[in-house]
C-alpha cells in the first residue's frame, strides 16, 4: 500500500467517524437541514471555503497557470469579488429570512407555489450540473491518481457522499468541509513554501524564470488571446462575480449559523481563506511552470505533462516532497471532492424534500419525521442519479457543464433573489418569468456559443460569439423582471 | 457605509475588467520588477477581503450600539 492509499483511507475513516458522531445529533428536520443553526461563524467560514474550493480550484488553477498564465488570476479576481458582494448584498438577509432553503427566503415575500417551484427547479438544475462535473472529475482523477477503474471510483464517491448526507445531514457535511478546508490550506501552504524555498525565497527569481520558461514569454504575465474579445471579458467578469450569489449549496450555508453576526463572520472568514488560497495558487502555478513544465521526469514522449495539465500541482508536490508529499496531496484532493459533492447533495436533497415534497406536494402540512425520511431517500436518489449521469457523461466535455452551472446561477436565482430582497416593485409573476428567462437564455446561449456549437457539435462557426453568456442572460433576466412586474403589478395588487 | 464599500469594491473591479477588455497594454506597464498586471490582480483579490473586514467591523459596531 502506498502513501496516497494510506492517507486516503485515513481520511475516509476520519470523515466516517465524523458522520457517525453527527448522526447521533441529527434527529429533526432542523438538525438535518441546518445543523440546528448551531454552527459558529468561523466554522461556517471554513465550511463555506471548503464547499467552494473544489478540486478544480486546486488542481485546475495550477494547470491553468501553466497553460494560460495570467488568465488564472483574472478568474481569481472575478470569483473572489463574489464573496464581498455576497456579504454586502445577501448574507444577512439570507440568515434573517431563510429557514432551510433559498426558496424559503423568496417565500417570505411570495408565498405562491409557482415562485417556490421556479426556485426549486433552478436549484436542482444547478446542483445537478455541478454534481455531474464533480463526479466525472472525481472519477477521472481517482482513476489517474490511484489506478482505480472509473466506475469503481464514481461508485465509492457516490456511496460516501450518500453516507455523509443521509446519516449526518448538515452537521456531518459541515465538519467534512471544515476538515477538508484545513487540509487543503495546509497543502497549499506547503507547496507554496516549497516553491519559494526552491526559489531562494525570491519572487523576482521565480517570476523571471517563469517568463523565461513559458512558451508565451513575458506574455505569461498578461491576459491571453482567450481574453481578447472585450465583450467576452465583461461577460466573464459578470458571470464569475455574480455566479456565486446564485449557488444554492453556498447560499444555504448561511442558514446554519445562529444569527446575522455569525453570518457576517462566516462570509469574512471564507473570503480571507479563499483570497489566501488564490494567492498561494499563483505561487504554486509559477512553481509548476519553473520546476515541472520543462522537467523531463514529468513529461510524456510528446513533451506534454503526464496525466494532463490538471496534474501540474501533483507533479510539483512530487518535485518538492517526493512521493510522500504527492501521496498526501492526492489524498487531500480526494477529500476535497468528497466535501464538495456532499455539500451539493445536501443542497439538492433539501430542495427535493423541503421545497418539492413538504411545501408543494404536502402544502406545508407534512410532519417533521416524514420530511426527514424523504430527505434521506432524496439523498439516495441524488447519489444514484449522480452516479448514473457521471457514467453517461464520462466522455463529454464537462467544463461546459461547469460554465453552465455558473451561468445558470448568475442568470436565474441571483437576479430573482436580489430583486425580491431590494425592489418593492417585483411581482410573483415577474420573479417566475425572470428566473425562467434567465436560465433558458443562459442555457440556449451556451449551446449556441463556441463551447458547445463548435467544440462539441462540430460546426464551423458559433451562432452566438461568446463562451460566457452572462452579460446578455443576466441583463435579460433583470429586464424581464422589470417588464413583467410592470405589466402584472395592477393584477397582483388587486388579487 | 454599505454603498460606500460597494463602490470601493466595484469601481476598481469594473476598471480592471475594463482595462483587460479595452486597453490591455496598460497591464504591461512596469511596476517595480514586474508588470502592473500582477500587483493589480493580487491587490484586487485582497481588496475583497479588506472590504469584508471593514463591513463586518462596521456592522458589529452598529449592532453593539443599538443593543
Amino acid at each position: 500500500m502506498n502513501i496516497a492509499q494510506i492517507a486516503m483511507i485515513t481520511l475516509v475513516l476520519l470523515t466516517l467517524g465524523i458522520t457517525a458522531w453527527a448522526a447521533r445529533r441529527t434527529q429533526s428536520a432542523a438538525q438535518f437541514y441546518t445543523a440546528d443553526h448551531q454552527v459558529r461563524g468561523w466554522q461556517n467560514g471554513l465550511a463555506l471555503a471548503g464547499d467552494y474550493l473544489s478540486a478544480a480550484a486546486f488542481l485546475g488553477a495550477a494547470g491553468l497557470v501553466v497553460s494560460q498564465g495570467y488568465d488564472s488570476l483574472v478568474y481569481a479576481v472575478g470569483t473572489l469579488a463574489g464573496w464581498p458582494l455576497l456579504l454586502l448584498l445577501l448574507a444577512e438577509k439570507l440568515r434573517e429570512l431563510g429557514r432551510y432553503t433559498v426558496a424559503d427566503v423568496l417565500a417570505h415575500r411570495f408565498p405562491q407555489s409557482s415562485v417556490r417551484m421556479m426556485s426549486a427547479a433552478s436549484s436542482l438544475l444547478i446542483v445537478l450540473f455541478y454534481l455531474i462535473v464533480q463526479m466525472v472529475g472525481a472519477g477521472k482523477l481517482i482513476e489517474l491518481m490511484f489506478g482505480v477503474p472509473y466506475l469503481l471510483a464514481v461508485l465509492s464517491v457516490g456511496a460516501l457522499m450518500m453516507l455523509y448526507v443521509a446519516l449526518g445531514g448538515m452537521l456531518a457535511t459541515t465538519w467534512v468541509q471544515i476538515v477538508k478546508c484545513c487540509l487543503m490550506l495546509a497543502c497549499g501552504l506547503t507547496l507554496a513554501l516549497g516553491v519559494l524555498a526552491r526559489s531562494g525565497f525570491s519572487l523576482t527569481w521565480l517570476i523571471a524564470h517563469a517568463v523565461a520558461l513559458h512558451p508565451e514569454g513575458a506574455g505569461v504575465l498578461l491576459p491571453s488571446k482567450a481574453l481578447s474579445n472585450p465583450l467576452e471579458v465583461i461577460s466573464l467578469g459578470i458571470g464569475l462575480s455574480f455566479g456565486l450569489l446564485g449557488l444554492p449549496h453556498v447560499l444555504m450555508r448561511f442558514f446554519t449559523v445562529p444569527d446575522t453576526r455569525a453570518a457576517r463572520a462566516s462570509a469574512c472568514w471564507a473570503t480571507g481563506i479563499i483570497a489566501l488560497f488564490f494567492t498561494l495558487n499563483a505561487v504554486i502555478g509559477a512553481g509548476a511552470i519553473v520546476f515541472v513544465s520543462k522537467n523531463p521526469v514529468y513529461l510524456n514522449a510528446h513533451g506534454k505533462l503526464l496525466g494532463g495539465g490538471n496534474m501540474a500541482a501533483l507533479h510539483l508536490a512530487h518535485f518538492i516532497g517526493g512521493s510522500t508529499l504527492q501521496g498526501i496531496v492526492a489524498a487531500v484532493v480526494f477529500a476535497t471532492i468528497l466535501a464538495v459533492v456532499a455539500g451539493l447533495t445536501m443542497a439538492g436533497a433539501s430542495t427535493l424534500s423541503h421545497d418539492l415534497y413538504a411545501n408543494i406536494l404536502r402544502r406545508g402540512q407534512g410532519q417533521d419525521g416524514a420530511e426527514l425520511k424523504v430527505s434521506r431517500w432524496a439523498t439516495l436518489g441524488l447519489a444514484l442519479g449522480a452516479i448514473l449521469l457521471s457514467t453517461l457523461f464520462q466522455q463529454q466535455n464537462i467544463a461546459v457543464l461547469m460554465g453552465l452551472a455558473f451561468a445558470l446561477a448568475a442568470s436565474g436565482p441571483f437576479p430573482v433573489l436580489l430583486l425580491a430582497l431590494f425592489w418593492p416593485g417585483l411581482t410573483a409573476r415577474g420573479a417566475v418569468a425572470a428566473g425562467a428567462v434567465g436560465m433558458a437564455s443562459a442555457t440556449l446561449l451556451i449551446i449556441a456559443g463556441p463551447a458547445v456549437w463548435v467544440a462539441v457539435l462540430g460546426h464551423a462557426h458559433p451562432l452566438f460569439p461568446l463562451s460566457n453568456p452572462a452579460l446578455f442572460s443576466v441583463s435579460l433576466a433583470f429586464f424581464t423582471a422589470w417588464a413583467v412586474s410592470r405589466i402584472t403589478a395592477r393584477q397582483e395588487s388587486h388579487s | 457605509m454599505k454603498a460606500l464599500l460597494l463602490a470601493v469594491l466595484l469601481l476598481p473591479l469594473c476598471a480592471y475588467f475594463g482595462v483587460i477588455a479595452f486597453a490591455p497594454r496598460i497591464l504591461a506597464l512596469p511596476c517595480g520588477a514586474v508588470p502592473l498586471s500582477l500587483p493589480l490582480a493580487l491587490g484586487l483579490i485582497w481588496l475583497g477581503f479588506l472590504v469584508t473586514i471593514l463591513y463586518v467591523r462596521h456592522a458589529n459596531r452598529r449592532e453593539g450600539g443599538q443593543s
